[in-house]
């Protein structure tokens, strides 16, 4: 494929690329690695995809595979009040991130790796979990089971800062 | 249980509206593009590749014109040639007849 034409796939890619990466890894430098790993990847492939769609689909199950193998490499808690305050001020910079959305993806960071990366397939990319089996080659069952977990987690953890939010809402 | 599903359903929409995807950092695309293995340059064709193709189309297509000519020509002179022995070939045939059959003049065996 001409660069040209590659370029524009990348334009059009990279916002939710790098959005899974950054949520399932929650640290924007090797975010931005990982994100860029999987363009590179894609260039190796992208003449055997046969549609746009399939080209969404290889993107959004290759970035959740490499973010989350990057995270199994790299544990890390933000536990430590230290840590998470460095975790908010590194991802408050851009002003369109709203208070509910840094709360959100705080949330999320109490979910294991793969709750989270359900949670971003159904709720980030609207994913159906139909959909999200396909794209992961999961049992549809197994798909719809993290996700309740995952749900019952959030609400758990979420309580106040959920009724913060449904009172403004 | 109700009250359950309500607490679930507002939980959804809230991920929904809160989980838009968020921009890749300024200059992501640059920074991929840069790291793309380079295709391999052709190399340029000189000026005077075009010149010498020319020339050599130009030989080629005159040789062959002249050796059609030369086939014409040797396949009109066959053709003569041919005509001529055909013409000796009928003039002996019309003597010999002549001599054979003509009433008359001579009994034929």
């Amino acid at each position: 494929m001409e660069h040209a034409e590659f370029r524009q796939i990348v334009v059009e890619h990279q916002a939710r690329v790098f959005s899974i990466a950054y949520r399932i890894l929650a640290d924007r430098g090797v975010a931005e690695e990982v994100a860029q790993d999987v363009f590179l990847a894609l260039y190796g492939v992208v003449d055997g995809l046969a549609s746009a769609d399939h080209i969404a689909a290889w993107v959004r199950r290759v970035a959740v595979h490499r973010a989350t193998d990057a995270l199994r490499r790299r544990p890390r808690t933000l536990h430590a009040a230290g840590q998470l305050e460095d975790w908010m001020a590194q991802c408050s910079p851009e002003p369109a991130a709203s208070a509910q959305t840094l709360s959100m993806e705080r949330l999320l960071l109490d979910l294991p790796a793969m709750q989270r990366s359900l949670v971003l397939l159904r709720y980030q990319e609207d994913l159906t979990p139909d959909e999200i089996a396909a794209t992961l080659g999961m049992p549809v069952a197994t798909v719809k089971s993290y996700l309740q977990r995952a749900l019952k987690h959030l609400r758990t953890r979420a309580s106040e800062t959920w009724k913060e939010y449904m009172r403004h809402a | 249980m109700h009250e359950e599903n309500e607490d679930f359903g507002a939980l959804e929409r809230a991920l929904g509206d809160s989980l838009g995807v968020r921009s890749a950092p300024e200059g992501f695309a640059d920074r991929v593009m840069a790291r793309l293995p380079r295709k391999p340059e052709r190399a340029a064709t000189p000026w005077w590749w075009s010149i010498a193709a020319a020339v050599l189309l130009m030989v080629c297509g005159g040789a062959y014109w002249q050796h059609a000519q030369q086939e014409r020509i040797a396949g009109e002179h066959a053709r003569a040639q041919a005509l001529l022995a055909l013409r000796l070939t009928a003039a002996v045939l019309n003597d010999v007849q002549q001599k054979v059959v003509v009433p008359g003049k001579g009994e034929t065996e």
